[in-house]
């Protein structure tokens, strides 16, 4: 079997260099070129829900962060421990976090100790689109590892806008309550067929928000403390772009962060002293070739550096302190080929990725793993329907400095879609297996890492449609989700390790609609999503916890949001709303979190100096000042003001 | 466990204690809503960082009746995060509270009488045991602190122990704590002996790696430390007089009807890893070849046990199960091992009860 999957790779990347010989160039453009071709997607028309956000609809909706903007998509689940330092991650449809792959300018993020990505630390100001793909993403030519997990997040920054100058440049600013303030500027060059652009971006904020939490017939009440976060970005990308044969995308990215992590609200007792120092360093390239109409390339290349450290203050610490050290660094080759002979078009991309992690944590045995990654997809177009069919192989293997460490892991996993699509209408069904593999904190983390670990299961059902016009656009899915050989830490009489333990069975319906009309001079935009969301424990029927929801999930949610334009002027409303979840899988009165409803506006005017435009937008968030918790005892921040500026030369 | 000891001491000394008693302030003129019969105070651990621990009252004679969350009907508040110990003291009810950082000693109904915050320094509270007219508490700053019964705000002396001291026991004229040692960079070995007369460390006696659980039961002292090679826990004998140490049995609990050593066998069986699978199956009194055989109860024999006290006054036992999700279950034995009765708790991890007559 390793043989098998770490060939396939291999041919996968040998053919992708041979066939280029036998590829005839008479063949004519297939309409799935342009798709992968393009980076802004558009929400309809497509085999997998998709969600997207663009950056004029972030300012607009005074959008804070990208949690924000994800918790404004359907069928997500985004668990936000609270202010601006607070962990975000995005779990999509009662699939863990640790199954919704992050790519950043089209090279995928990872984090093999944690395997969730903090999405709290992607900048939202430097966005220009987000897109929330269920499933994987449309395109075809994508490094395997888009086509290995169950739902990724694609972030996709700005490009800039040269217009008729040779010269970019934008400024922005933010500030608002418990000390926030964030700055960053932004150049770009033109030079020839290749653009040059840097951005700087620097960040803090205090986050001592108030809160107050019920607690049987009084309140806790207080500000958040050691709260408080500073972080520093810079970014330099070079483009270049040869007439559409040729697009290459280097990029070098460097944040460094130093925060509080408040921790829970403990009643009668907050002496959170924890901090968190976090510096991430990568360098990636992304280039595509289009050898002819029918054949397209496309080959990546990243080295990631991450470095944390965490430090804990409290006289049970020998010498009063605790300190932990963790370092991983990654290496990334992908490459893909598409090919089309009309009405067939066939992707294949292999990946090898190696990561390490270094660590001073009691016992740690520096684990490596090599992954060799391989996806192979064949779609066939005939008129209104398409169909596509992919296979992914995983090969990974493990070393370790002392110990035990896991198996191999050999794995073939399945997709296929369907879809029939009108000028008006869309129908679409899709089936994935996908899983999780165990993270280096779960396979290895002292007493409580397990190195048998089998990977998590998940799959996935969905059959949806779309419909619309210029004016108005419904879509509904109905999905059907399984997880088997959850990884979770059990408890025993004296340790918990981890183990795979549990499956869950999902039943969901995601519904959304939009609008856009204009009354008089003013434009007004209507959208509005609602989900239903059945996740239960199936793990053991004479469990008291047998069919019951599990931990943070409602049953009801739902988001809206208003936005009117007038001339140089907009004004948007937005709510998200959210029905009781259990914060413990234990599915009783005590251990339910209250429903809630966020009501947010911004007012937003541009002004036009000269041939530049200042943009400016005032925000008042959680306007009721509703003191509501998305992870219980970690308190959201009430009532708070933002004012941004944005100026673009 | 050592508080068995302790309530038997306690019943000893009620004359005495009686007379701190009524030095607090109390609520005497209110009619008392608990009724005036014998009464076993169950604490609830909870769930970390879920502020859901919980005090419960079970009434064993007549009714078998059973008041959940008395702390918060009586206080309005909740009891916090993490209660890690409670003993039964002079006609008080003493809680160490470990994740809101907290001594509280409390009325028969749950209120609250009065209550020690610890400070950083002094670190969070783990256990409870009390003698003529103190209570002594070890807490993570490594220290074991004393407290005069009649006033709790301010601790009367402390003595440094060793790192992450946990459950203490007294026998004489001496306290013993149990050194456990910090996880992130050393296991601990040993018990810390404290001259309870000069409030002082004595002496250390090596027992084995990680004690949690002390014991005193007649001439010896009972030891539970985790072997991280068979993961499994170890019943130590130790002779506090000729430090003698030496493997008892398996065992996972300890408690004494003030006479005998009674220990519950639980353990979680790793050779189908990660099907895991904890195994109850019986109470054994002392080196007696007869244990008390717990698989007529299915339920409890696949649970892992959290709780076991025996009442110092009839010698019934208690066990209480946890999963660590849902609220836990309590099972009551007479002295003979017959199966009395069970009850749900109104919280996860049942930990300690205390006896109230």
């Amino acid at each position: 079997m390793r043989l098998l999957t770490v060939s396939f790779a291999v041919m996968a990347s040998a053919l992708l260099w041979a066939v280029p010989m036998f590829a005839q160039s008479d063949s004519i453009i297939h309409r799935d070129v342009e798709t992968v071709d393009v980076e802004a997607h558009t929400q309809k028309r497509q085999a997998v829900p998709m969600q997207t956000m663009s950056a004029i609809e972030i300012q607009q909706l005074g959008v804070q962060n990208l949690a924000d903007a994800v918790r404004r998509f359907s069928g997500t689940n985004v668990k936000d421990y609270g202010g601006v330092g607070g962990l975000k991650t995005v779990s999509v449809r009662g699939l863990g976090a640790a199954h919704t792959a992050v790519s950043y300018d089209g090279v995928v993020v990872s984090d093999c100790q944690a395997g969730h990505i903090d999405i709290g630390r992607f900048d939202i100001g430097s966005i220009e689109t987000i897109a929330l793909t269920i499933g994987q993403p449309d395109g075809l030519l994508q490094p395997a590892s888009a086509f290995a997990q169950a739902a990724m997040l694609s972030i996709s920054t700005r490009k800039p806008n040269f217009a008729e100058r040779q010269t970019d440049a934008r400024a922005q600013l933010k500030g608002g309550s418990f000390g926030y303030f964030d700055a960053q500027v932004e150049a770009a060059r033109k030079v020839r067929h290749s653009t040059l652009s840097g951005t700087a971006q620097f960040m803090r904020s205090r986050g001592d928000y108030r809160y107050a939490i019920p607690n049987v017939d009084s309140t806790e009440s207080g500000r958040r403390r050691n709260s408080d976060i500073r972080s520093a970005r810079a970014e330099i990308n070079l483009s270049t772009a040869d007439s559409g044969r040729f697009q290459n995308h280097l990029k070098a990215y460097g944040f460094y962060s130093e925060r509080g992590l408040p921790g829970a609200v403990i009643f009668y007792y907050q002496q959170a002293k924890e901090r968190l120092a976090d510096k991430n360093f990568f360098v990636q390239n992304d280039c595509r070739l289009r050898l002819s109409d029918d054949l397209m390339f496309r080959l990546q290349a990243k080295y990631n550096y991450s470095w944390n450290r965490y430090e804990d203050t409290n006289v049970k610490y020998t010498g009063g302190r605790y300190v932990e050290l963790n370092t991983q660094h990654e290496g990334l080759f992908s490459m893909a080929g598409l090919w089309s002979w009309r009405p067939v078009s066939v992707s294949l991309a292999g990946d090898v990725v190696y990561n390490t992690l270094e660590s001073d944590i009691k016992d740690n045995p520096q684990p490596r793993r090599l992954t060799f990654l391989s996806a192979l997809n064949v779609r066939a177009a005939l008129q209104r329907f398409e169909a596509t069919a992919t296979l992914v192989a995983r090969h990974a293997s493990e070393k370790v400095e002392f110990g035990k460490r896991p198996d191999d892991l050999k794995r073939l996993t399945p997709a296929f879609s369907l879809k029939w699509s009108s000028n008006r209408a869309t129908i679409r069904a899709m089936a994935k297996a996908t899983y999780r593999i165990p993270t280096f904190n779960e396979l290895y983390y002292t007493t409580l890492g397990t190195t048998g670990l089998k990977p998590e299961e998940a799959r996935e059902l969905n059959v949806g449609f779309d419909f619309g016009t210029s004016k108005f656009d419904f879509s509904a899915d109905f999905y059907a989700n399984n997880v088997e050989n959850k990884i979770v830490a059990i408890p025993t009489l004296y340790v918990w390790k981890m183990a795979n333990y549990g499956e869950v069975n999902i039943l969901g319906v995601d519904l959304a609609a939009g609008t856009e009309f204009s009354v008089a001079a003013v434009k007004l935009k209507l959208t509005a999503n609602y989900s239903y969301q059945k996740a239960i424990d199936v793990t053991n029927s004479n469990s008291k916890l047998y069919k019951s929801q599990i931990p943070y999930t409602p049953l009801h949610s739902g988001k809206a949001a208003a936005v009117a334009t007038f001339g140089k002027y907009s004004l948007s409303a937005t709510t998200i709303v959210s029905g009781k979840r259990y914060f413990l899988e234990y599915n009783i009165p005590d251990n339910e979190i209250e429903p809630y409803a966020e009501f947010s506006a911004t007012a937003t005017r541009s002004f036009n100096i000269g041939r530049s435009q200042l943009t400016a937008s005032l925000s008042c968030l959680n306007i009721t000042d509703n003191q509501y918790s998305v992870i219980k005892y970690y308190p959201m921040p009430g009532r708070q003001f933002q004012l941004q500026v944005n100026f673009t030369l | 466990m050592k508080k068995q000891f302790v309530k038997i001491l306690s019943l000893c000394v009620l004359g005495a204690t009686t007379v701190f008693v009524s030095c607090d302030k109390n609520n005497d003129d209110e009619k008392p809503e608990v009724k005036s019969e014998k009464r076993v105070y169950i604490l609830n651990e909870g769930s970390w960082n879920g502020n859901n621990s919980t005090l419960d009252v079970y009434y064993p004679d007549g009714e078998n009746t059973y008041q959940s969350k008395i702390f918060a009907a009586a206080n309005g508040q909740g009891l916090g995060d993490t209660g890690q110990d409670l003993i039964a003291y002079g006609n008080r009810i003493y809680v160490s509270v470990w994740g809101s950082n907290y001594l509280a000693k409390l009325d028969t109904k749950g209120k609250i009488v009065e209550k020690h915050e610890f400070t950083a320094e002094e670190g969070q509270p783990r256990y409870l045991a009390a003698k003529d007219g103190f209570i002594y508490v070890s807490t993570y700053g490594g220290k074991v602190m004393k407290f005069d019964t009649t006033t709790i705000a301010t601790s009367i002396g402390s003595v440094e122990v060793g790192t992450h001291p946990e459950e203490i026991c007294i026998n004489g004229n001496s306290l013993y704590a149990a050194i456990a040692g910090d996880s992130h960079v050393a296991y601990d070995s040993t018990l810390a002996v404290v001259d309870l007369a000069a409030f002082s460390l004595k002496e250390k006696i090596t027992v084995a790696l990680d004690p949690t659980i002390v014991l005193s039961v007649g001439e010896n002292l009972y030891v539970i430390h985790y072997d991280t090679v068979t993961w499994t826990q170890e019943i130590m004998e130790v002779n506090p007089t000729s430090k003698a140490v030496k493997k008892f049995d398996e065992g996972a609990k300890l408690a004494t009807d003030g006479i005998n050593l009674y220990y519950v066998k639980s353990f979680t069986d790793y050779t189908d890893y990660p099907n895991t699978k904890t195994v109850t199956s019986f109470v054994k009194k002392g080196s007696d070849a007869s244990p008390f055989d717990l698989t007529s109860t299915p339920e409890l024999s696949a649970s892992a046990v959290y709780l076991f006290e025996i009442d110092p006054d009839n010698g019934d036992f208690y066990i209480g199960t946890t999963d660590y999700k849902t609220n836990g279950v309590i099972y009551r034995f007479g002295s003979d091992g017959k199966f009395i009765t069970k009850f749900e708790t109104s919280g996860i991890s049942p930990n300690h009860a205390a006896f109230v007559k």
